[in-house]
């Protein structure tokens, strides 16, 4: 039987993890939670996000600007993308959707490749971030815990754009009635484009704060795609508690596996994903409906 | 229309019938004579092509990129007689390769065993190459010395660490440079238990997939005989997770004082960034039995000081072996960088190859297969090198590397100062052991 | 979804038609810059989409796990045949069909009760699980990260002779014969009953329920059919290429037929060999060209979002539209609203 302390580490890492798990599904859930629509470039917006930041950060040393780099450039991205393409399909079938954003996805990581070449660069964690905190003879990485606060700030500031201002209201409005919010004289496009652009900021922000742990590659979005799913279908889609639900879950399946069957921790989400998805496809906290 | 449909039926598929039928009519007339593969009709011209299959895209384009460079200058130095090849005693003086120019394409593989497998039946079919070389992962290598075996045109291996490559997957037609996942291991461990001491805890990290756990059960064994004890293996699986800390978490909260790193590529660059936050390399000494090519690159100075492992090549071995230096020269002449260990595989490879050629004075597989098979030495960029015939893996040296801190870093690619060159012979894997039955010549 | 027909003057000048593209088609491709073994692997994969289009084309299924059951034939046959497990070629294309089929039963009956997103998500999870099988647990069969290479190439043994087809035209003959055969099974199957409730099903699932058919049903058999498809051309392309590797199990793999099938134009049946030839030859072709080699994939990635974009029915689909057109302008195009 593991000893006591390494479960209440593994349970402390599970809501870390989690907690990077969440943010980097938010970015999804917005987009697919608010406008139905389906976002397979995720991973690639994750991927820009995070080559611009560890660009910045290169270049000022400030990680903190390096974050605003990510966030600025992937809300232009998602301008751009959402202006030239993304519109044209969203009242076209979820197929057509997941199709085009899935060659979005392999032009946007091509175009990292052209630039930055296939090598991994040196992305370390801001110098506020290193470091090891000893909580009750648990050592684990500073950096981790500050995640779980930026996490927190972070939701918390969408709940109260989407829900709490004029802006959000609009949005909320034009995505259950378009046509009303037309005829009332708003413009729903524009809704339409701040969502997207605001879904593809998140992403970028999630690349920049995952960055420093993974390897900075062009490919490093790959799995984050896939991992984002998993995190929305078990928490519920359109839901961002359970974005949050969704991520702390999946964060605790891998951690507490990884202490008896290390090498099935990884399947066992996917499991879980399946399981949910044929139990109650709508997810923990998901709305039934959407999608 | 009273097209019976019967016998439309039946008349395609007789055309399709009479196309088989062709299809295995002609070859048969055509082996009456001593052709093997693309030889002598690949020989017959002016000049001769060499094909070579890198990984452009994908998650080794960075090492397919090293690669390609290394083969290109090769190449280069073969047709010009200029660098590394000019100072090959057999080559001296001479264009070329039996006075043949050399011609070549690159072709991405996108790290994808059966694209590399589609490019290099081009390469064959196509551009009757003569030879053909590349790969980084283990799947593409394996897949190429498949074609080489099945179409008996040469392939000379680029990078490829694991054991099955001249083990249960050993072909006649490939040949093996890079020291396998064995070698690394029975190098690296009495170094470490000299450097280290002989009474450590060692704890693992590795990827669930052959390699990973043939290199850890390698370390395992070697490290034991040294007086360590290695603790259970943390086993990750493979595809990785990319976020390692569930793993981390067992590793820092072990009684380890050694932490050996298997993972390998992008792998082990997030792996060893995390252990680095989880404090685990403050607390314990890092090992990393192969280091990938850019792993310090990825994780920077800092976090590779102390740190001991194995590289299959390393810019200051020039200081050990003249023709290192050459090899280094020529690279940063005409790419403005230092080579890579892929990029010394690439150039060590062609050139034994084209030592092979002009010795046998024949482009044909059988002999040149022969000839490597003999186990003549040559003297290239780690020394004298060869070739062992029961398997094709090379007999060459293991340098062992130790991560110098930044301030002692001479230029931006300067990570590591040479600890120890472990001579091959002394390394090699016990034939009985390897499960290579290798295929016939023709 | 365009209409096939498996009786009658149409059906023969289909099967026709593609008989003599299937002949000409290796002695063409070294006219063009191919050749071929390029040639070959086309087969193969417009075989693979022949499954793909009939769950995608002409039921509206996107699956983005077809690799699994590609990757199971390909490993079932590479094992048999190279350990001689099977007296031939066809035994062991046969088990890895079966094979295939039953993890389509598998995987289908589990994720077909959703649909659209929901569904896709399912098909990727499932095709994680296959991709980790292979890798790990059951890599003393599947060859792990090495893949199975020595994969003999494909021989019929007669009893007083056997019929060898190792040469390069050789193979191409023997797939291009399961091609050919798969192909007109397929136009059967969707000219069929159970192909007309497939299109009700693709157009409105619930009025076809409604109707009364048992749709989850007419979905699992789709889809156990593609699988045995996606098997079948795994099978071939270890008999082909003399080696399977784990890419046959990648999501790479999955979203690149799904590629394919769109390029050349989903509900045609041919529209994923269309698309098949369109990316291998230039794929091919694009990186002789020096400066474009790196880049590649990036053109065929944009050429891929603009025929999605602007020309959803791919270019087979296109064509046949086009045609149409020309011959009955109004009923071309409310065929064409229809489908």
């Amino acid at each position: 039987m593991p000893d006591f302390q390494l479960i209440a580490a593994q349970l402390l890492n599970g809501v870390a993890l989690g907690s990077i798990l969440a943010l980097v599904a938010l970015g999804l859930t917005i987009i697919f939670g608010l406008l139905g629509f389906v976002n397979f470039a995720h991973g690639a917006l994750f991927t820009i996000g995070a080559y611009a930041g560890w660009l910045t950060y290169t270049k000022t040393g400030s990680f903190v600007a390096g974050i605003g780099a990510a966030l600025v450039s992937c809300f232009i991205v998602g301008i751009v993308i959402e202006r030239i393409l993304i519109r044209l399909y969203y009242h076209r079938p979820k197929e057509d959707q997941i199709l085009v954003t899935f060659g979005l996805s392999i032009v946007l990581v091509e175009i990292m490749r052209a630039i930055f070449t296939g090598k991994s660069q040196l992305l370390s964690t801001p110098s506020w971030g290193s470091g090891v905190v000893n909580l009750a003879g648990i050592f684990y990485p500073q950096y981790r815990l500050e995640v779980i606060a930026i996490v927190g700030v972070t939701l918390v500031v969408i709940y109260f754009l989407i829900y709490k201002t004029r802006i959000g209201l609009v949005v909320r409005a034009g995505i259950d009635d378009a046509l009303i919010v037309n005829i009332l004289g708003i413009d729903v496009k524009r809704t339409f484009l701040l969502v997207f652009a605001l879904g593809a900021a998140l992403a970028g922000l999630s690349g920049i704060i995952d960055g420093p742990l993974l390897a900075v590659n062009p490919d490093m979005g790959t799995d984050v795609l896939i991992q984002s799913f998993v995190v929305i279908v078990i928490g519920g889609v359109g839901s961002f508690g359970g974005a949050v639900l969704g991520g702390l879950i999946a964060g605790e399946i891998i951690s507490i596996a990884t202490v008896f069957v290390p090498d099935y921790a990884q399947v066992l989400l996917y499991v879980a994903m399946a399981a949910v998805l044929i139990l109650r496809p709508q997810g923990l906290l998901g709305v039934e409906g959407r999608a | 229309m009273s097209l019976n449909r019967q016998s439309f039926l039946a008349s395609s598929l007789g055309a399709a019938g009479a196309l088989a039928t062709g299809g295995i009519g002609l070859p048969l007339a055509a082996e009456a004579q001593a052709t093997i593969g693309n030889f002598p009709a690949g020989a017959q011209g002016s000049s001769i092509f060499v094909g070579l299959c890198c990984p452009l895209t994908g998650s080794y384009s960075a090492d397919g990129e090293d690669q390609r460079k290394g083969y290109e200058l090769a190449i280069e130095d073969l047709n010009n007689n200029t660098g590394v090849m000019a100072k090959i005693p057999s080559l001296r003086g001479k264009k070329g390769l039996l006075g043949k120019h050399i011609t070549y394409k690159v072709a991405d593989t996108e790290t994808n065993a059966n694209t590399a497998t589609q490019r290099a039946n081009e390469f064959i079919a196509k551009n009757k190459a003569i030879m053909f070389a590349g790969g980084v992962s283990t799947a593409e290598t394996i897949a190429m010395q498949g074609v080489g075996q099945q179409q008996k045109v040469l392939f000379m291996d680029g990078a490829s660490g694991s054991n099955d490559t001249t083990g249960k997957d050993c072909q006649r037609y490939g040949f093996r440079s890079q020291c396998d996942a064995y070698m690394v291991a029975k190098a690296m461990a009495p170094i470490l238990a000299g450097k280290l001491g002989k009474n450590r805890r060692a704890i693992m990290l590795v990827p669930n997939y052959s390699y990973g756990l043939t290199l850890a059960s390698s370390m395992r064994e070697f490290c034991q005989k040294e007086g360590w004890t290695v603790l259970p293996d943390v086993v990750a699986p493979f595809p990785s997770p990319g976020d390692f800390s569930s793993y981390l978490t067992n590793i820092a909260n072990s009684n380890a004082d050694t932490f050996i790193n298997i993972e390998f590529g992008n792998d082990g660059i997030a792996s060893t960034k995390q252990a680095a936050q989880f404090g685990i390399l403050k607390k314990m000494q890092l090992v990393v039995p192969n280091i990938s090519t850019y792993l310090a690159d990825g994780v920077g100075a800092d976090i590779m000081n102390g740190v001991y492992g194995t590289l299959e090549w390393y810019w200051r071995l020039q200081d050990h072996f003249p023709l290192s230096k050459d090899f280094i020269a020529a690279f940063d002449r005409k790419y403005s960088t230092r080579p890579r260990w892929t990029a010394h595989i690439s150039y060590a490879q062609l050139a034994i190859w084209a030592d092979a050629v002009t010795r046998t004075n024949s482009f044909n597989p059988v002999d040149i297969i022969k000839y490597l098979e003999a186990g003549h030495p040559i003297e290239l960029m780690l020394g004298k090198v060869h070739y062992r015939a029961e398997d094709h893996q090379q007999v060459r040296p293991v340098p062992v590397v130790l991560g110098k801190p930044k301030s002692k870093m001479q230029a931006g690619d300067d990570f590591f100062d040479i600890v120890a060159i472990v001579p091959g012979e002394s390394v090699m894997q016990p034939l009985d052991t390897t499960n290579c039955k290798l295929p016939g010549y023709t | 979804m365009i209409a096939v027909r498996s009786r009658g003057s149409r059906a023969l000048v289909a099967l026709g038609l593609m008989a003599v593209f299937l002949v000409a088609f290796p002695f063409v491709m070294p006219l063009i810059g191919g050749d071929v073994s390029l040639a070959t692997r086309v087969l193969v994969l417009g075989l693979f989409g022949l499954g793909v289009d009939l769950i995608f084309g002409f039921t509206g299924l996107l699956s983005f796990g077809q690799a699994a059951f590609f990757g199971t034939g390909a490993v079932v046959t590479a094992y048999l045949l190279r350990e001689h497990l099977v007296p031939n070629t066809l035994v062991g294309l046969a088990l890895g069909t079966v094979a295939a089929a039953i993890a389509g039963i598998v995987v289908g009956s589990q994720s077909l009760r959703q649909v659209g997103v929901y569904f896709a998500m399912l098909t990727i999870a499932f095709s994680q699980l296959f991709f980790f099988l292979e890798n790990a647990p059951l890599k003393a069969f599947t060859g792990g990260e090495s893949g199975l290479p020595n994969v003999p190439r494909a021989a019929i043994p007669l009893g007083f002779t056997t019929l060898d087809f190792s040469s390069a035209l050789g193979t191409y003959a023997f797939i291009a014969i399961f091609f050919f055969l798969s192909y007109m099974l397929m136009r059967r199957i969707i000219a069929s009953p159970y192909g007309a409730v497939l299109g009700a099903i693709l157009e409105n699932p619930e009025r076809a329920a409604a109707v009364g058919h048992d749709v989850l049903r007419y979905k699992l058999i789709a889809f156990t059919i593609a699988a045995a498809y996606a098997g079948l051309a795994g099978g071939l392309l270890g008999v082909f290429q003399g080696f399977v590797g784990p890419d046959a199990f990648s999501i790479d793999q999955s979203g690149q037929i799904i590629v394919m099938t769109v390029i050349g134009g989903a509900g045609t049946l041919v529209g994923p060999l269309v698309g098949a030839f369109i990316w291998l030859f230039l794929q091919s072709s694009l990186q002789s060209v020096d400066a474009l080699a790196g880049v590649w994939k990036l053109i065929l990635g944009i050429v891929f979002v603009l025929l999605i974009t602007g020309f959803r029915r791919g270019v087979v689909g296109g064509i046949i539209t086009f045609l149409r057109r020309r011959k009955k302008p109004l009923e071309a195009d409310i065929a064409t609203d229809a489908a």
